[in-house]
C-alpha cells in the first residue's frame, strides 16, 4: 500500500482510536490485554483497508473489523508490545478504582457486562453506541428480531446479576 | 434509571482513555497478526508440507507383478490429485475470509478453512490405510504364488486381517487426538461464539 494510504489510515485511525478503546473495554480484563487486542485490532484494520471505499463512514466500518477481531480473529494471547509512551498513557484506564457512589454502581455494572459471552457483549456494545437493530442485525448476520429479542434479554440477565450480588 | 441507560450515559461521556499518537499507530501496522486465521495457515501449511514430504521420500519397493504396478500407479495419481485439490480449496476458502463481513459469514469461512484441513486429514489417513492395506494384500499374494500350504495361509491372513483392524483403529484415534489438540484448543472460543450465534439464530420468539 503506498505511503499516502498509510498516513490517511494512520489520520483516520488516531482520530477515531477510541472506537477500538471502547471495544477493548469490554473484552479484555486487564491492562495486558487491552494493548494485545487493541494491537490487533489494528492490524485488522489495516489489512482490510484497501477494502474500504470510503462510501462507509469510517467509524461505521472500522468498529465491525474492530469487533469481528474481538469475536472472531482474536486467540487472547498476550505479545510484548511494551513502548514507555503507550504503556504510561495506558494507566490511565481504570478497570478497578472507582470513586464516587455512582461510579461504584458503573463499576457494577461494567463487571456485570465482562461476564456476558462474547456475543451478548457485542450487542451491549452496539446498544450503548446507540445503533438500530437493523444495523446490529446486519452487523452479527443474525435477524432483526432476535437481536432485539436477545438485547432484551440480556438487560434481564444484567439485572439478575446485579440484584444476586445485592444490587449496586 | 435502567442499568444498561445509567451505563450509556457514562459510556459516551467516557473519554479516559489513552490517546496513541500516530507514530505508534505506525509502529504497530509493521507488527505481526497473532490472530487464529495466521495460526491455521500456519498450520495447513506445515500439514501439506508433511504429507508431501513424506509421499516423496518414503522408500517404496517396485513391485514386479503389473497387476500391482498398475494399482500403485493409479494410487499415486489419484494420491497427488486429491492433495492439490485440497491446497487449492485451501487458497479458495482462505482468501474468502474478511474481517469486514458480518459476524456469522466471517466465522463461516473461517470454519469451513478447519473442516478443509479435517477433510485434509481424514484424506491422508485414509490414503495411508489404503496403501497400508494394499501391502498386506501384495504380501499375502506373494506369499500365494510361493506357492505356501494353505495352513500357513490362512494364519498368515488372520495376522494381516488383526494388524489390519488394530492400525485402522489407531488411525482413528489419532485424527481425533490430533483435531481434539490442534485445532480444539485454537478454536474453542471461536465455536463457543459460533454454536452461541447459531442457538439465538434457532430460538423460537
Amino acid at each position: 500500500m503506498n505511503k499516502n494510504k498509510e498516513i490517511e489510515f494512520v489520520g483516520l485511525l488516531e482520530q477515531h482510536q477510541n472506537i477500538l478503546h471502547k471495544i477493548c473495554k469490554l473484552y479484555a480484563t486487564d491492562l495486558n490485554a487491552h494493548k494485545d487486542l487493541f494491537q490487533e485490532m489494528v492490524i485488522q484494520l489495516w489489512r482490510s483497508y484497501p477494502t474500504f471505499k470510503g462510501e462507509a463512514k469510517f467509524t461505521t466500518w472500522a468498529y465491525r473489523v474492530a469487533l469481528n477481531t474481538a469475536i472472531s480473529l482474536y486467540r487472547g494471547t498476550k505479545r510484548k508490545i511494551t513502548t514507555v509512551d503507550w504503556d504510561n498513557s495506558l494507566q490511565n484506564i481504570r478497570y478497578e478504582e472507582y470513586d464516587t457512589e455512582q461510579e461504584e454502581q458503573l463499576k457494577t455494572l461494567y463487571t456485570a457486562v465482562r461476564q456476558l459471552n462474547d456475543i451478548e457483549k457485542a450487542l451491549v456494545y452496539m446498544y450503548l453506541e446507540d445503533k438500530d437493530y437493523a444495523e446490529i442485525s446486519d452487523t452479527l448476520g443474525i435477524s432483526e428480531v432476535n437481536a432485539r429479542v436477545k438485547m432484551n434479554r440480556i438487560k434481564t440477565k444484567l439485572k439478575n446479576m446485579i440484584d444476586q450480588n445485592g444490587g449496586y | 434509571m435502567d442499568g444498561l441507560d445509567l451505563l450509556k450515559k457514562h459510556w459516551n461521556a467516557d473519554k479516559q482513555f489513552p490517546q496513541i499518537d500516530s507514530s505508534e499507530i505506525r509502529i504497530m501496522l509493521r507488527r505481526s497478526s497473532s490472530s487464529i486465521v495466521r495460526w491455521i495457515f500456519f498450520i495447513c501449511c506445515l500439514e501439506f508440507t508433511l504429507w508431501l514430504a513424506l509421499s516423496l521420500f518414503l522408500p517404496v519397493e517396485k513391485e514386479n507383478l503389473l497387476f500391482f504396478q498398475i494399482t500403485d500407479g493409479i494410487y499415486n495419481i489419484v494420491f497427488y490429485a486429491c492433495i492439490f485439490y485440497f491446497i487449492f480449496q485451501f487458497y479458495t476458502l482462505l482468501v474468502q475470509i474478511k474481517s469486514t463481513n458480518n459476524t456469522r459469514k466471517l466465522m463461516e469461512s473461517i470454519l469451513a478453512v478447519r473442516n478443509n484441513a479435517h477433510r485434509y486429514i481424514r484424506f491422508n489417513l485414509l490414503a495411508a490405510y489404503a496403501a497400508f492395506g494394499l501391502q498386506l494384500i501384495q504380501l499375502i499374494a506373494k506369499e500365494y504364488l510361493k506357492g505356501e500350504p494353505w495352513g500357513s495361509m490362512i494364519f498368515f491372513i488372520m495376522l494381516a486381517s488383526i494388524l489390519f483392524v488394530a492400525f485402522g483403529l489407531l488411525f482413528v484415534w489419532l485424527y481425533k487426538l490430533y483435531f481434539k489438540v490442534i485445532y480444539g484448543f485454537l478454536l474453542k472460543r471461536l465455536n463457543n461464539n459460533y454454536e452461541e450465534l447459531t442457538r439465538l439464530e434457532k430460538e423460537d420468539i
